[in-house]
């Protein structure tokens, strides 16, 4: 923020600092750090080049050909590995640009691809993407990633730079050849209302463990002996990895809905999703409610103590002070319970809840592995966007309240 | 202005402070000096209720604190501790601010109030009301800590090591700043310190605790010259005079006289250099200059009695 004010007002008047040359700020140790992440980038995009692109079958579930790209293209691809590494070494101000190119032609050349190979076959045919395509996709998101640290700031966002262009490419019917996206059109608005469920899921656990953990927090924070164990059982808990914890919970959940059939005959639903939200719930409790522990209890006594001595009542300290010091370090935990519950929400399928799982869990029982994607890649997607809304949100309430160091 | 009466803190079998009496006089300041532990923040933090006595009262006007809401006795009581009391999250004006925002002043007249304020504490408002107590010095910080608690204008000033965690340079520096103020705006200023050179220089009034009980209470003179028993005696230091006069200048003892073939002393020389030169120039009296010219003359017998912070303890009237 000074620096930023700093620059305003310089503006008016020009100053000597100003017109000297501006150092870099990414020093030759960062530019070499950024190469070899680029070069690690264009070793699967070279292998993928080379490697099958398309698997054709002529069913979703009947065995097929691989088809590779035909040479010139091939050729091109791998041409487009090293375009990245080869423009951080000599105009690293547009490498964001060669990496977002190379993940947009991944999808350009699979969607160009899978309609090519399903000319003049049956409609039940499946043009699926095959080890080309993802090793390719890899490198290229490796690359996006590497041409994200020449970034400062803001500007950081234009590794995202593709994501609009592929979403006109599947928005104009190119990639409508794709396996995962025929499957998704077959679905058509049961896939929607998937999505919508597993977007519901997640709201109600986060919008319950938020309205249960906040208060706790605050509760907990306030008495010792409480906080310490609080802080302990939830780490404890952290360590367990977040399907078998939900295993382990809704274990005793089902049993308990087994025990009274009356209820099971109410309806499947309505048994399936109550359990899923109280262990989602249960889940994202943990990360709110220990990043507000420790949120709280990091503001310093003294300043708490200065409140006091100033003449504020345990409300206006609570919200004057506490609240506003607390505020980055617990919105990062409910940022933790958000990206936590998108994933934790695809398992619910497995006790009828509904969501996105519906599909990877439909996919693996049946070894459709487009069934698995359609829900796989929306849900990661989802992950990917909930956890950039709220670092956004995180930002932006952290310049208003002036975050310390 | 403040009175206490048989206060008293007890934890478990353990007295912080025991049967403490003493009377702190309107537009005095009055240090509470002693040895670490031995109860002074105790003392400080019952006066504002930070902390509930187990005995005794405070009176504040004559009124019992007790019958007042805690907020609303600290809102008209200035409070400053060490460094971290400021919020890190808020600006230097909004900090100074607060009471004021508390007492729900009109945002206009706070916004002139902080303005005037920083003026009184040597910081530019220009310039730092838009800082964060992060881009701060320790000494600027605690600047802006005096400026906060004076916000309200509250009669009274608590202050709890206020100059404690600062280096030595910049304690001096600010320990004139505050006797200038303190000066002009005759505040009951009770002050914690455990630094005997600050309460010789600063305080018109000792109070020196050991172990939760008075020792003794009376001026720096008194305390140093009459004390009332072998640990005041003790705490204080057989040197105890000598510091006293480091924390005074030479100009603080000029009176009218002949300067003639006496001895020279700088008129910003501190008083125990005077003594020095007269010891050396075995004379018992020196000229002061100021730049070059005499002001006036120092007497041996004069640095006896040191002049205090407040007009009624500064012996000749000096425009
Ligand atoms: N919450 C508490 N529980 C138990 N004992 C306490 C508590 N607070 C203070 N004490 C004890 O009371 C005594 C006086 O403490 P106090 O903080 O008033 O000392 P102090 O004179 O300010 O010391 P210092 O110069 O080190 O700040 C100390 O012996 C301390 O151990
Ligand atoms: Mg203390």
């Amino acid at each position: 923020m000074s620096t930023s004010s700093q620059a305003g007002a310089g503006g008016n008047k020009p100053s000597a600092p100003l017109l000297s040359p501006v150092p870099s700020v990414r020093g030759p140790n960062i530019r070499s750090d950024v190469l070899l992440v680029l070069a690690l980038a264009a070793l699967p995009m070279l292998a993928g080049a080379v490697l099958p692109w398309v698997l054709l079958r002529p069913n979703r579930l009947a065995p097929g050909d691989y088809l590779r790209l035909p040479p010139p293209l091939m050729a091109l691809m791998v041409l487009l590995a090293l375009l990245p590494i080869l423009s951080a070494r000599f105009t690293p101000r547009l490498t964001w640009l060669a990496a977002g190119l190379t993940v947009f032609t991944t999808f350009w050349v699979l969607g160009q691809q899978t309609h090519s190979a399903l000319l003049g076959q049956a409609e039940f045919a499946r043009a699926s993407a095959a080890a080309g395509v993802w090793l390719f996709g890899l490198g290229a998101l490796i690359a996006s990633y590497g041409a994200g640290l020449l970034l400062a700031g803001r500007r950081k966002a234009l590794t995202w730079v593709w994501l609009p262009a592929v979403l006109i490419l599947v928005w104009g019917g190119h990639l409508s050849g794709w396996s995962v996206l025929v499957e998704g059109r077959n679905e058509g608005p049961r896939w929607v209302q998937e999505l919508v469920q597993h977007l519901r899921l997640v709201g109600t656990a986060l919008g319950l463990s938020t309205l249960i953990g906040v208060p706790l927090a605050v509760w907990a924070a306030g008495r010792e002996r409480v906080a310490v164990t609080v802080l302990g059982a939830a780490n404890a808990i952290q360590t367990l990895p977040s399907l078998a914890l939900l295993g382990l919970l809704i274990a005793p959940l089902s049993a308990l809905s087994n025990a009274f059939p009356a209820l099971r005959q109410a309806g499947i639903s309505g048994i399936g999703i109550a359990p899923a939200l109280t262990a989602m719930t249960l889940y994202a409790l943990l990360p709110i409610l220990r990043n507000g522990v420790v949120a709280l209890r990091g503001v310093p006594v003294g300043t708490v103590d200065a409140a006091r001595g100033m003449g504020m009542t345990g409300t206006q300290i609570f919200w004057r002070v506490q609240v506003p010091l607390a505020l980055p370090v617990w919105l990062t935990g409910i940022r933790q319970a958000a990206v936590l519950l998108v994933g934790v929400a695809s398992v619910a399928a497995l006790i009828g809840a509904g969501g996105l799982g519906t599909y990877i869990f439909k996919g693996l029982q049946s070894a459709a592995a487009d069934l698995i994607l359609l829900g796989a890649v929306p849900a990661a997607l989802l992950a990917i966007g909930v956890d950039a809304a709220l670092r956004g949100l995180e930002l932006w309430l952290g310049r208003r309240f002036g975050r310390v160091g | 202005m403040i009175e206490l009466q048989a206060l008293q803190k007890r934890y478990g079998e353990t007295y912080a402070v025991r049967d403490l009496n003493l009377v702190f006089a309107e537009g005095v300041l009055t240090a509470l000096l002693g040895p670490s532990g031995c109860g002074k923040t105790t003392t400080l933090r019952m006066i504002n209720r930070l902390i509930e006595p187990t005995g005794g009262r405070v009176l504040l006007r004559g009124e019992d604190t007790h019958s007042l809401k805690p907020e609303t006795l600290r809102r008209g009581i200035g409070y400053v501790i060490q460094q971290i009391g400021l919020f890190p999250h808020l600006n230097v004006a909004q900090n100074v601010a607060t009471v004021p925002d508390l007492l729900g002043r009109p945002a206009r007249d706070t916004a002139r109030r902080v303005d005037e304020l920083l003026d009184l504490v040597g910081l530019n408002p220009d310039e730092y009301r838009h800082k964060k107590p992060a881009e701060l010095s320790g000494g600027q910080a605690q600047r802006v800590g005096v400026a906060r608690a004076l916000a309200a204008d509250p009669p009274v000033l608590l202050m709890d090591e206020p100059f404690g965690a600062l280096d030595p340079l910049a304690r001096d520096k600010l320990q004139d700043a505050f006797r200038e103020i303190q000066r002009g705006l005759k505040k009951t200023v009770i002050m914690v310190t455990h630094d005997i050179d600050e309460a010789l220089r600063l305080a018109d009034r000792i109070a020196l605790m050991n172990a939760g009980e008075l020792a003794q209470f009376g001026t720096p003179d008194d305390l140093i010259h009459r004390p009332a028993s072998s640990f005041v005696r003790q705490f204080l230091g057989e040197d105890a005079a000598l510091r006293q006069l480091a924390g005074r200048r030479a100009a603080d003892f000029v009176r009218p006289g002949d300067p003639a073939g006496l001895p020279t002393v700088e008129a910003h020389l501190n008083a125990r250099s005077a003594l020095g030169i007269m010891l050396r120039e075995g004379s018992d009296a020196l000229a002061v200059t100021e730049e070059g010219q005499v002001t006036g003359v120092l007497h041996w017998r004069d640095l006896q009695t040191v002049p205090r912070l407040s007009a009624e303890f500064i012996p000749d009237e000096r425009g």
